[in-house]
């Protein structure tokens, strides 16, 4: 037979051990989901030292004649989530190219925010002078909206389509041509269809 | 005396800042109670939920509509057209529902206040914001016109039989005047046409009259008014100008006589034939375009060249043409693709410039709407607007459903006409212009959507290359640019004549027409 207060014992280590279970269960589903790093780093070879604190990001910027993107590969530093990452590679799309290509994004635009829904979808939102300060032309737009879709689609897998914001809101067009009231998928060459 | 300005301007501001937080409101102003209506922006149009309808209007709410006295108006979730008896209204955007509730456009709040209160009744002030039960009577209250291919109709609807008489002031300028005509508020903003007809319709509340003044292109034709009831209406009809009488000779040539080969002349009904062109110089007003390293705006070239196309269309194929706008106006994208709609036109073409950051990009390329592009909100109202379909004896749903299928198949049919028109003006401007020809691209245009017609865009240069720039300054290459376009457009219509088994555009054509009507 047990004892009272043996049992009165146990039934206080059930509770214990039961709340730290379920705690733990539910600190793992509430954790920010942090993607297993594993899937970007490189494979190791022959035993060199692996630089795992950066990563290679392809970045999309318009060709010299305008009629197409063009990839520039750049190094950022590696983060706990994509997110954070997605928003470097932006940062570094506006900051502009590096080796002769032209750039796609007017100076002084800066990112404010960046998020991916559920869907696969990422929001990004500029602030207004991308829209205001912006040249112009069907050829500048559709580089400048594309450049950003390619850059984020073919570097985060997450992401399959994206959608501009301006300030926090919606937009009709960025310079009066193409329709941005829904999200783009990419274009990875803007090259003529015929 | 600065500080004091700054002091009294500060104080001016905090009073006037709360009427800035009401743009979101509405004031209705009934039987000495004032009810404020808290609006919503759903899709840049702003609703009202129908509960506060309700309220106002002392109505009932059902499970699928509204009842305001013995008036019931039946709404279904993103359809525009609400059944009230036995007829069907369109509002300006379909209702939305939130949270189970429904959402209506304002002007839904008017026609179920007018339920209540009466016809005549209700004034809104878009400005101020304020619904109120008016004084008087108002008894003309809904402007509409209509570009057919001779000639513009424009219908004021009235609640009751009234005199009225034409004046013709000026060969541009007609005046309506309406015996004891009492405009309705709705009606005091100038109604731009700008259909290559009729330039506006300014309407104005006069002593014991109403007044429509209705400003027209110099050259003015025949015109006629006269009355229709049930509903109540006054009609005047402004025909377009003999070709003649216009000084415009109509010099139709033929333009490719390889394209004329093949077909014998046929008797067959005229109306297949193209007959009007819509031509779009793009941006204008606040909105300037792509700008020139030197200072040249697109807004300003496109329009030219735009004019000079307009002419060419006009003078050698004795056709229609249809601007979405003729001077430095803003006009709203999608305004411009329902300017083409509403006329009926054949196609419709989007003139631009390019520009391209730090590149010496040059040269032209065309534009048509991508298949995926053309599933868009634009779509939704281009159906309800746009298909010049008669579909009486179904019900509104069947109609709605009918109309999606037929849209469908005709965006197919478009898909199709508009890159063979954006290859064929590709090749023109290739011919005439000796740059750098960048192909025919497609691409989701917000300009392209909606429109009930093949649609292409053409970007004929850039503006932001120096020397594309000083090119365009100049008159000739803007004639350039315009005639390979005419060429293109006349090169189309020849063969979209010749595929529907017509002859080569048959001369001007309209008497023929006239005597079928």
């Amino acid at each position: 037979m047990v004892s009272p207060g043996l049992r009165r014992f146990l039934g206080l280590l059930l509770l214990v051990l039961g709340t730290g279970v379920v705690g733990f269960l539910l600190g793992r589903a509430w954790a920010p989901h942090v993607p297993a790093p594993v899937s970007h780093i490189p494979p190791v070879e022959d035993g060199n030292a692996v630089d795992t604190t950066t990563r290679p990001v392809r970045l999309f910027f318009a060709g010299p004649s305008a009629d197409k993107l063009q990839e520039e590969e750049r190094t950022i530093p590696r983060t706990a989530s994509f997110v954070q990452e997605a928003k470097r590679a932006v940062e570094e799309l506006i900051k502009g190219p590096q080796n002769g290509l032209n750039p796609t994004i007017p100076p002084g635009v800066k990112l404010r925010q960046l998020y991916v829904d559920g869907r696969g979808i990422a929001y990004v939102d500029f602030t207004r002078n991308l829209q205001t300060t912006h040249p112009g032309g069907s050829g500048g737009e559709l580089l400048t909206i594309y450049s950003i879709v390619d850059t984020l689609t073919a570097n985060f897998d997450e992401i399959q389509r994206v959608k501009i914001l301006v300030e926090g809101s919606e937009i009709l067009t960025l310079a009066g041509h193409i329709d941005a009231r829904h999200p783009f998928k990419p274009r990875y060459s803007l090259e003529r269809i015929r | 005396m600065r500080r004091l300005f700054v002091i009294l301007t500060a104080m001016v501001g905090i009073v006037l800042l709360p009427k800035f937080a009401w743009a979101g409101e509405i004031e209705v102003l009934f039987e000495g109670r004032v009810k404020v209506l808290k609006t919503e922006l759903v899709n840049g149009r702003e609703y009202v939920p129908l509960v506060q309808v309700a309220q106002v209007t002392r109505g009932k709410i059902l499970r699928d509509g509204l009842q305001v006295k013995e008036v019931t108006f039946r709404l279904v979730e993103d359809q525009a057209g609400v059944i009230v008896g036995d007829t069907t209204f369109l509002l300006s955007a379909p209702p939305v529902k939130r949270r189970g509730i429904f959402w209506v456009p304002i002007e839904f709040l008017l026609r179920a206040l007018e339920a209540r209160y009466g016809e005549g009744w209700v004034y809104w002030n878009k400005a101020t914001r304020v619904v109120w039960l008016g004084k008087e009577q108002y008894n003309l209250r809904m402007l509409r016109h209509h570009a057919y291919t001779d000639y513009t109709r424009i219908v004021i609807g009235a609640l009751k039989p009234l005199s009225f008489r034409l004046d013709e002031e000026s060969k541009a300028r007609l005046s309506l005047r309406i015996e004891g005509g009492v405009l309705s508020p709705m009606l005091s903003d100038t109604i731009r046409i700008n259909d290559g007809l009729i330039e506006s319709v300014e309407p104005a509340q006069e002593q014991g009259e109403a007044v429509l003044r209705i400003h027209r292109d110099a050259f003015g034709g025949l015109t006629r008014a006269f009355a229709l009831s049930n509903p109540d209406r006054i009609v005047v009809d402004l025909y377009r100008a003999k070709a003649g009488t216009a000084g415009v000779s109509p010099r139709p040539q033929p333009v490719d006589p390889t394209e004329r080969r093949g077909s014998a002349p046929r008797a067959v009904p005229v109306h297949l034939a193209i007959r009007t062109i819509a031509i779009d110089a793009g941006h204008g007003g606040r909105d300037t375009g792509a700008l020139g390293r030197k200072g040249l705006k697109e807004k300003e070239v496109v329009l030219d060249i735009a004019l000079r196309l307009r002419r060419l269309i006009q003078e050698r194929l004795g056709i229609r043409v249809v601007m979405t706008r003729t001077e430095d106006v803003f006009v709203p994208l999608e305004e411009r693709t329902a300017i083409a709609n509403r006329a009926k036109a054949d196609f419709f073409i989007s003139v631009h410039v390019n520009a391209a950051p730090k590149s010496r990009a040059r040269g032209f390329e065309t534009y048509f709407l991508s298949e995926k592009a053309s599933d868009s909100v634009a779509r939704a109202s281009a159906i309800r607007e746009n298909l010049p379909v008669d579909l009486g004896g179904l019900r509104p749903t069947e109609q709605e459903a009918l109309k999606a299928i037929l849209w469908d198949m005709a965006n197919t049919l478009y898909l199709k006409e508009s890159s063979e028109l954006a290859q064929i003006l590709l090749r023109e401007l290739d011919k005439i212009l000796k740059v750098d020809n960048r192909g025919v691209k497609s691409a989701p245009f917000f300009v392209l959507m909606g429109a009930n017609m093949p649609a292409v865009l053409a970007e004929v240069a850039f503006i932001s290359n120096a020397k594309e720039e000083r090119k365009l300054k100049g008159e000739a290459y803007k004639d350039r640019v315009a005639e390979a376009l005419y060429t293109g457009v006349a090169r189309f219509k020849a063969r979209y004549e010749r595929r529907l088994g017509l002859s080569p555009s048959p001369l001007p054509g309209r008497s023929a027409e006239a005597a079928e009507r």
